[in-house]
């Protein structure tokens, strides 16, 4: 019986390519999800620039806070804003312009790193136990330093907390 | 005071946003539809205004 020839590639992902980690699994939903976000605020904008031109042609003054617009105008750009809005708050970001969004950029302290935290994005840090996930009401992570043992996190909203890990777990205090 | 996830509901989270960004893509497509429909109207207002003229 003739051998039959083995194909140089197989069509079939190796293993190590099927089980990915969770720091991979991350990095693909975040870049799809940056991708995504991107996608929606460039097409906003457009939209926002052709709306704005078309005002323009009818003569009514570009939209500003407290101007006023015939009705069917007003709704269009309320929820131009209101859109706004929601892509700054599911991007973390109180701006919505992606300049400001890449000046939020963190670095995470060498002590920190070496203690087990891990920052994954500017309101979640990793912890042996778990991810310590700042709300929306605290803000988001705008300092990171390393004091003495402890974490220390400073938010948007002005907010300062201190993280140690107690056998892995994560112990919070609220520094007022 | 921050709250702590297992790494399976971080990631579910995660998902969940990309739902919410993909929503939000159509919201953008619906209200440029809206927008359309309502430049179409003015222009068949405009439309019957110049017939009556005729």
């Amino acid at each position: 019986m003739e051998n039959t020839p083995i194909p140089e590639n197989l069509d079939v992902p190796k293993t190590e390519e099927v089980l990915t980690s969770f720091e991979e699994r991350i990095d693909s939903l975040d870049k799809a999800f940056n991708k995504k976000t991107e996608v929606a605020l460039q097409a906003l904008r457009a939209f926002e620039e052709e709306f704005n031109s078309y005002l323009k042609e009818k003569g009514i003054k570009p939209l500003k806070a407290n101007d006023q617009i015939p009705e069917k105008y007003y709704n269009i750009a309320k929820k131009i804003s209101d859109i706004g809005y929601k892509i700054a708050e599911l991007r973390g970001s109180e701006d919505f312009s992606i300049q400001d969004f890449e000046k939020t950029k963190l670095t995470l302290p060498e002590d920190a790193k070496s203690a087990g935290f891990d920052l994954i994005d500017n309101n979640s840090i990793k912890c042996p136990a778990g991810i310590i996930e700042f709300l929306p009401e605290e803000g988001v992570i705008t300092g990171l330093s390393w004091k003495e043992g402890e974490l220390l996190v400073t938010t948007s909203k002005n907010l300062k907390f201190g993280i140690k890990l107690q056998n892995g777990n994560p112990v919070i205090r609220d520094i007022k | 005071m921050p709250k702590i996830a297992t790494e399976e509901e971080y990631l579910g989270k995660k998902q969940d946003k990309i739902i919410k960004a993909d929503k939000l893509l159509k919201e953008i497509h619906n209200l440029k539809e809206e927008f359309d429909n309502v430049q179409t109207g003015e222009n068949l207002d405009n439309l019957e205004e110049k017939l009556k003229n005729i």
